[in-house]
Parts: structure tokens; C-alpha cells; sequence
């Protein structure tokens, strides 16, 4: 019979509320680290103990960091009057996997999406107006390029354009919908490189 | 399990495990659906297109009997919807639409008339200039409302029955439409609306919007309408006739709008 204290329950119910992972998935996880050497298992438990403890959000560009501002932000050598905007603090690793990109990030922490109820104030929207405003000459916009992203994407727009500086958005070598981390380095590489300026219908 | 194939309008979607997709889409055969489409966020499954929101598809899928998650097998875009998606404003409306159809139904109650009306609306919005979208959608938004069983009354008080003739009357969404004075007493916090206000809706629902031609709605009656047209979906839907897309239009910034 299975007790609240029971150690093995507790970790199973806890590993089952990760993403992908069923009750009999956590089950077999739970009873995995039960077999391997203590070491290997109290490395795991530490790992998670570390993330926590020493990893938060930037306070200026949202990327996840063990130290404030993140070392992106406080790079002298970045060019701080260009910011790519993207939706997760991976999208920041898969871009700086290219080495193409000097600039600095800003981090939405994901899309707009009505139906699904994320609206602008669920993100980074209005840091990103508020940090537009200090020198900066170029935004350059690497939300996916779904429905959503498009939504996003034309309602930043809309809100930076009074602002009158550079809007770009970048090249549609990226698939439609698709993730960057699911696009391959190369093709992200072309796709920052020929980023478009966005010029949405002169009715608007 | 039975293999079924029909024509559905993306309504939402969201990221499921590493890979997959779960898509609730809007069909005539079946209503609204739910699957699970696996697999589908590699760039190299083909089904990212087709399951954007807001793209009209053709799709195969398994339907599970008593369950309301199928599995989908296959999908083909049929239409993007892509000036629509290239207009912030357009874009906003056609997903308000959306959002109304997702909200006000439960899953697998086919209604091919929700189904052709929305699909009607979305190909509206696309084809006429941007100015007009906010007269479409409050045409279908209406229109909608009808087919779901609720339609306000715009012409006759909706208590005693007269067509009232004073300037100002007042809407309640609980009575199901307009008030005349002598009855404004049987719900004293129904918003006040103006004559000219009712008549246009009157015409509106009537003749569509093509039939109103390029006439010049004042900013008045465009409040009026928005707060008659929210009060009446609140009343009947509550906290659900929350229609998220629309409050972006709210944030933009005034010399933008
Ligand atoms: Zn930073
Ligand atoms: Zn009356």
C-alpha cells in the first residue's frame, strides 16, 4: 500500500508533471534512479537545485542568467543599438549558435494568442516599448512566423512605429509555423542576414 | 475507429509533448473538433500550414468513438487567409470571429451553417478594405448570434412590441433588445442607445454589409454598438463571451489606431 510519505510515489507524481512525461514514463524514471550509483542520482538532484537557485531572469532582455544583467546585456562588445526580439530564451541560444548576430535580445516569453488566452499584457511587450526608447536604432523581430507570431509580430509593429525606427522582420527561409530551434543553423544564419523591413498595408 | 475526411476551419492550436500539435478546428460535417497531430511542429511533417489558426484545410483523422480527442492523419491548406493575416486590423477581427465560434459551442454538435457563416465572414474581411472590417464583423457577430439561437430585436421594443420613435431607447440584453420609454423601467441598467443607432443595426442585419455601401458611421453610434453588441455576448455567455482578440484593439496606441 502506497502512503503519501512513500518516497517512491512522491518522486513519480512529481516527475509526471513534466512536460512529455505519462504515469508509467515517471514510474520507470522514479525506479531508474533507485538502480544507478546514489552519486549519479544526487547530481541530478543538485543540477535542479543549482538551476534554481542560481538561474533568473534578466532584468533588461528577459534571456534566462546566473547573473544581472545577463552576460549578453553587460557585453561591451555587443552592439546595444539592435535588438532581436524572440519568444523563449532558447530562440537567444539557437541565434547566438550562428555567431552572426551582434546585437542584444529581448524575450517575449511567447505569443499572442487570443483563443489560447495570452494577451500582450502576458509578455515582455511593454519592457520591450519601454527599452526601445533609449538609443536604440533597430528592431528586429524572430517570432515564428505561425498565425500567432504573425499577430504578435504585427501588433509590435503597430506599437514601435510611432517611434520611427527600423522594423525588421526576418526572412521567410524559416518554415511557416515552424520553431527556430527547429530550424537548422545555416537557414537561421540566411534568414537573420535577410531580414526585410516591415511595411504592412499603407491603409493601416 | 472510423477514417473520416472533411473540410474544417483552424480555430486554435497549441504545442503538445516535443513534437506534436493539439488543433481544435471547426467543421460542417462534425462541428467543432479536437485532434492531436503528431509529429506535426518538424519542419518536414508538411502539417504546420495547414494547421496554422485561421487557414481553412482539408484534414483526414480517426475518430475515437466516445472520446474528444481524435487523431489526425492528414491535412492540406485549402486557404491561408493570407491578406487577411497580413493586416493587424483584419487579422484581429477574423480571429475575434474565430474565438466567438470557439466559445459559443461544444465540441462535435455539427452546424454547417456556423461553419459557412464563418468561413463567409473570414472571406469577407479578406476581400474588402480595412475600413469596413468592423462593420463585417459586427455583421457576422450578429449573424452568429442568430444561428446559435440568440437574436436581439432591433426594431420592435422587445417588451411591448411598438417600433418606438423617440431618439433615445435603451438596450437590454436580458429582455433580448431594445426598450421603448415607457418600458425602459423593467431593466433601469440597460445602456441607453439612440434611435439612428437601432436603425442602422436594423439595416445592418437586413441588407448585410454590402448593402450599407460606404456610408460614415460616427463615432457615437461605432460606441454604441460595440457596448450593445459585448453586453448582449456577456449576458448570454458570461466570463466566456470574453472575446480576448478584441482587447488588443484597445492598446494600441491612440494616434495609431
Ligand atoms: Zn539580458
Ligand atoms: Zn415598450
Amino acid at each position: 500500500m502506497r502512503s503519501e510519505l512513500d518516497p517512491v510515489a512522491k518522486l513519480t507524481a512529481e516527475l509526471e508533471k513534466l512536460p512529455g512525461i505519462g504515469a508509467r514514463t515517471a514510474q520507470r524514471l522514479a525506479f531508474h534512479l533507485m538502480k544507478v550509483d546514489k552519486e549519479e542520482a544526487l547530481a541530478l538532484a543538485q543540477a535542479i537545485v543549482n538551476l534554481r537557485e542560481e538561474i533568473s531572469y534578466c532584468s533588461v532582455c528577459f534571456n534566462l542568467t546566473d547573473r544581472d544583467p545577463c552576460r549578453i546585456c553587460s557585453d561591451p562588445k555587443r552592439d546595444t543599438s539592435t535588438i532581436c526580439v524572440v519568444e523563449q530564451p532558447r530562440d537567444v541560444w539557437t541565434i547566438e549558435g550562428t555567431s552572426q548576430y551582434r546585437g542584444l535580445y529581448h524575450v517575449l516569453g511567447g505569443v499572442i494568442a487570443p483563443l489560447e488566452d495570452v494577451g500582450p499584457e502576458d509578455l515582455r511587450i511593454k519592457e520591450l516599448v519601454k527599452r526601445v526608447r533609449s538609443g536604440v536604432k533597430e528592431v528586429i523581430l524572430a517570432v515564428s512566423a505561425g498565425t500567432e507570431g504573425q499577430m504578435t509580430a504585427l501588433y509590435i509593429h503597430k506599437l514601435l512605429k510611432p517611434s520611427r525606427i527600423k522594423i525588421s522582420q526576418i526572412a521567410r527561409g524559416v518554415p511557416v509555423g515552424g520553431d527556430l530551434d527547429m530550424v537548422d543553423g545555416d537557414t537561421l544564419a540566411q534568414a537573420i542576414k535577410g531580414r526585410q523591413e516591415m511595411t504592412p498595408p499603407a491603409r493601416e | 475507429m472510423a477514417i473520416l475526411k472533411t473540410k474544417a476551419i483552424v480555430l486554435k492550436s497549441h504545442k503538445w509533448s516535443e513534437s506534436s500539435r493539439i488543433v481544435t478546428l471547426l467543421s460542417g460535417d462534425f462541428g467543432k473538433i479536437r485532434v492531436i497531430a503528431k509529429g506535426a511542429r518538424r519542419p518536414k511533417s508538411g502539417l504546420e500550414r495547414p494547421l496554422q489558426p485561421l487557414t481553412l484545410s482539408s484534414i483526414i483523422f480517426y475518430k475515437k468513438e466516445n472520446r474528444n480527442l481524435h487523431i489526425l492523419s492528414q491535412a492540406d491548406p485549402i486557404n491561408h487567409f493570407l491578406d487577411v493575416k497580413s493586416n493587424l486590423k483584419k487579422l484581429t477581427y477574423a480571429s475575434a470571429l474565430c474565438e466567438l465560434s470557439d466559445r459559443m459551442t461544444t465540441y462535435e454538435q455539427p452546424d454547417r451553417a456556423l461553419y459557412e457563416t464563418l468561413i463567409d465572414g473570414l472571406r469577407k474581411i479578406e476581400d474588402m478594405p480595412d475600413h469596413q472590417t468592423e462593420k463585417l464583423f459586427w455583421y457576422f457577430k450578429l449573424k452568429i448570434f442568430k444561428i446559435l439561437g440568440y437574436s436581439p430585436s432591433f426594431s420592435r421594443c422587445s417588451r411591448c412590441g411598438i417600433h418606438p420613435r423617440t431618439p433615445l431607447l435603451s438596450f437590454s440584453p436580458g429582455l433580448g433588445g431594445i426598450l421603448c420609454n415607457g418600458c425602459s423601467y423593467e431593466d433601469p441598467k440597460a445602456p441607453s442607445i439612440h434611435l439612428g443607432t437601432v436603425r442602422f443595426l436594423g439595416r445592418l442585419t437586413k441588407m448585410g454589409p454590402e448593402g450599407l455601401g460606404n456610408v460614415e458611421i460616427s463615432e457615437l453610434v461605432k460606441g454604441e454598438i460595440r457596448e450593445v453588441l459585448t453586453s448582449f455576448l456577456k449576458y448570454h455567455a458570461g466570463n466566456h463571451g470574453r472575446l480576448r482578440s478584441l482587447e488588443l484593439l484597445n492598446t494600441w496606441p491612440q494616434e495609431v489606431r
